[in-house]
């Protein structure tokens, strides 16, 4: 006991320990995505496979707010001003990263709320590929973000708002479709939701590009401004 | 920091600066040790006459306490003012009377207290922040309050502490003797024997020379502290984070343990707590949280005086090893008789929330019960007590 007691004061590193959980929670999420696109598209979806879809959401919420929690305490016992720029974009950043994670459990929830088998059409081929799309350049946004990579977020925000605006051009075309009601909404939500995970994956690729005051932002003149910068 | 948002930034540590700290650490603690022994030199040399009158009145418990409570709130730390009643105790001649001595040491504790309770105000600007700081920050203040009036009377009717600490003290002290002689004497000696050369070079007038003697040990007493703490506080920085942080989950035992041992280590209280006050401002710990390791850290400012006392010698040396074990033990009876039970422990800190849904409605009631509880009752007290 005395053993434990002492370990609790054994120098920690909390930026590290924050950092850690951050890449912890962005994996869980990217997973999610995958799991959630599966459950969408997946003609007969268990409801096992649903609940196991949203727990594993719990445990990125509980994720989000244990950093936040720790950058509270780390920046009101460590009175440490350099440490604050890396604390409040692990802030902002822990929000895109839980909501990339809600957007994946609302596709398989989508499935649950309206079981019937999707379209065999074009505009369901067209989601299908950008469901294909966004869970590839995942892995490569993960990296840029883990590594750090400035160059290859530069390229993979090119790559990202072009699928942000497929999402957005694939709602207008379902639409102007002749499907029903039901299975219209379907598919534009699920667009939708593909949208959205992308914005808040520019909003993670922001954050290596772009200085502190500047996150979230990623049009092509702000990025030619961060560049400018550096 | 690098030019985009998620850059590490990076911290080598400095072995060299830590060996640095180090060392300064130790001279700090020699002169701190240097003025606990010049204060009781210089009672010596003042002689009994003026002293008789001072130390008659401080015979009166209540006035002994709010002298206590106002010169640890003018100084915001009960280590320098239990340090300097721990030399005036154990002084070779003209000692303050252990008896007197005791609700004194009882008011630095209340005294302490303040300093947590005006870090609270910062958090001003915020209704919700600012009451849920202030409570974390007077459940300390309740807490000794409440101390106070438990054991203030059995102190006065039973003299439990002291005879307690007594007992304690004589089998620490008693191996060497009827005087006990701190092991560091020789040292000390050195430390103190200029300065009473550059005093008596100075006024040939032995009551002058005593005054200046006092007044330099006090400042002695104090600046060392102050650099002590900043030292020691920028040495252990992180296992401080580290302790506290990790403690925030844990069960009550481990954070009073931790709070313990961080006051420890940083050598003072008012450090720890004033930690917990932006914790608790930012509601990432309870008031019931905050409050063990509150506990704790009255518990670990007792070290200082057991350190100053360790560093007296002559025939009232136990005196002085004495008082600094009643500063201890009145923390430790305090804890055991108010924490355990659930009913006892939920009055200050029902008292502590109370107070702070006023201070959230008002903000002048926060800063009026600062300036009147810890400075301008103890002085109406003081001056109608004379």
């Amino acid at each position: 006991m005395l053993k434990e007691f002492l370990s609790l004061f054994r120098s920690g590193e909390p930026l590290q320990a924050m950092t850690d959980n951050f890449s912890k929670m962005l994996e869980l999420s990217l997973e999610l995505v995958k799991e959630g696109g599966n459950a969408f598209f997946s003609p007969g979806i268990a409801a096992e496979q649903v609940q196991a879809i949203e727990r594993r959401d719990v445990e990125i919420n509980k994720l989000e707010r244990k950093i936040r929690k720790q950058v509270v305490v780390h920046l009101s016992l460590a009175n440490n001003a350099v440490d604050l720029p890396h604390c409040l974009v692990l802030m902002s950043l822990v929000k895109d990263v839980e909501r990339i994670g809600d957007y994946a459990k609302e596709l398989a929830g989508l499935r649950k709320m309206w079981p019937g088998p999707l379209p065999d059409d074009e505009l369901c081929s067209a989601l299908a590929s950008l469901r294909a799309q966004v869970e590839a350049d995942l892995a490569a946004a993960s990296s840029a973000f883990t590594h750090a990579d400035r160059e290859a977020a530069v390229s993979l925000i090119r790559k990202w708002r072009e699928l942000a605006e497929r999402a957005d051009g694939l709602i207008r075309k379902i639409a102007d479709s002749a499907h029903s009601a039901r299975t219209a909404v379907k598919l534009a939500l699920a667009s939708r939701f593909y949208g959205r995970i992308a914005g808040h994956v520019l909003n993670l690729l922001s954050g290596v590009v772009m200085p502190l005051h500047r996150l979230d932002y990623h049009d092509e003149k702000d990025i030619e401004h961060a560049s400018g910068l550096s | 920091m690098g030019d985009h948002a998620t850059r590490l930034p990076l911290e080598q540590p400095d072995r060299r600066s830590t060996y640095g700290r180090a060392l300064l650490l130790a001279a700090l603690l020699y002169v701190f040790l240097v003025g606990v022994n010049g204060l009781g030199a210089g009672l010596r040399l003042l002689g009994g006459g003026l002293l008789d009158d001072i130390f008659r009145a401080t015979a009166n418990p209540f006035l002994g306490l709010v002298i206590g409570v106002l010169g640890t709130s003018l100084v915001q730390s009960s280590s320098v003012t239990t340090s300097v009643i721990v030399a005036m105790v154990a002084a070779p001649e003209n000692a303050l009377p252990l008896t007197n001595a005791v609700p004194m040491i009882m008011g630095a504790n209340i005294g302490t207290t303040v300093t947590n309770t005006m870090v609270s105000l910062a958090h001003m600007r915020d209704r919700d922040e600012f009451r849920r700081a202030f409570a974390v920050a007077t459940c300390h203040d309740w807490f000794n309050f409440l101390t106070v009036v438990l054991l203030l009377p059995l102190e006065l009717a039973l003299g439990f502490l002291q005879h307690s600490a007594e007992w304690l003290a004589a089998l620490a002290t008693g191996w060497g003797g009827v005087s006990y002689h701190s092991p560091i004497e020789g040292a000390i000696r050195a430390g103190i024997g200029p300065i009473k050369r550059a005093l008596a070079a100075l006024t040939p007038l032995a009551q002058i020379q005593a005054v200046l003697l006092i007044a330099a040990s006090a400042a002695m007493i104090y600046v060392a502290l102050i650099f002590i703490v900043k030292t020691m506080r920028s040495l252990v920085k992180r296992q401080v984070e580290s302790a506290i942080s990790r403690a925030l989950d844990s069960n009550p035992m481990i954070s009073m343990a931790v709070g313990m041992v961080v006051t420890i280590m940083v050598q003072s209280s008012s450090i720890t707590t004033s930690l917990l006050v932006p914790l608790g401002g930012a509601g990432v710990i309870t008031l019931a949280q905050a409050f063990p390791t509150t506990i704790g850290a009255n518990a670990g400012t007792t070290v200082t005086a057991l350190i100053a006392a360790a560093s007296v010698s002559g025939p009232h040396a136990a005196a002085g090893v004495t008082i600094a074990l009643v500063h201890f033990l009145f923390n430790v009876a305090g804890t055991v008789l108010i924490y355990p039970l659930k009913p006892i422990r939920n009055i200050p800190l029902s008292l502590a929330r109370r107070l702070a849904d006023v201070a959230a409605r008002s903000r002048w009631a926060a800063v009026a019960y600062v300036g009147f509880f810890f400075y301008l009752l103890p002085a109406i007290l003081a001056w109608l007590s004379r």
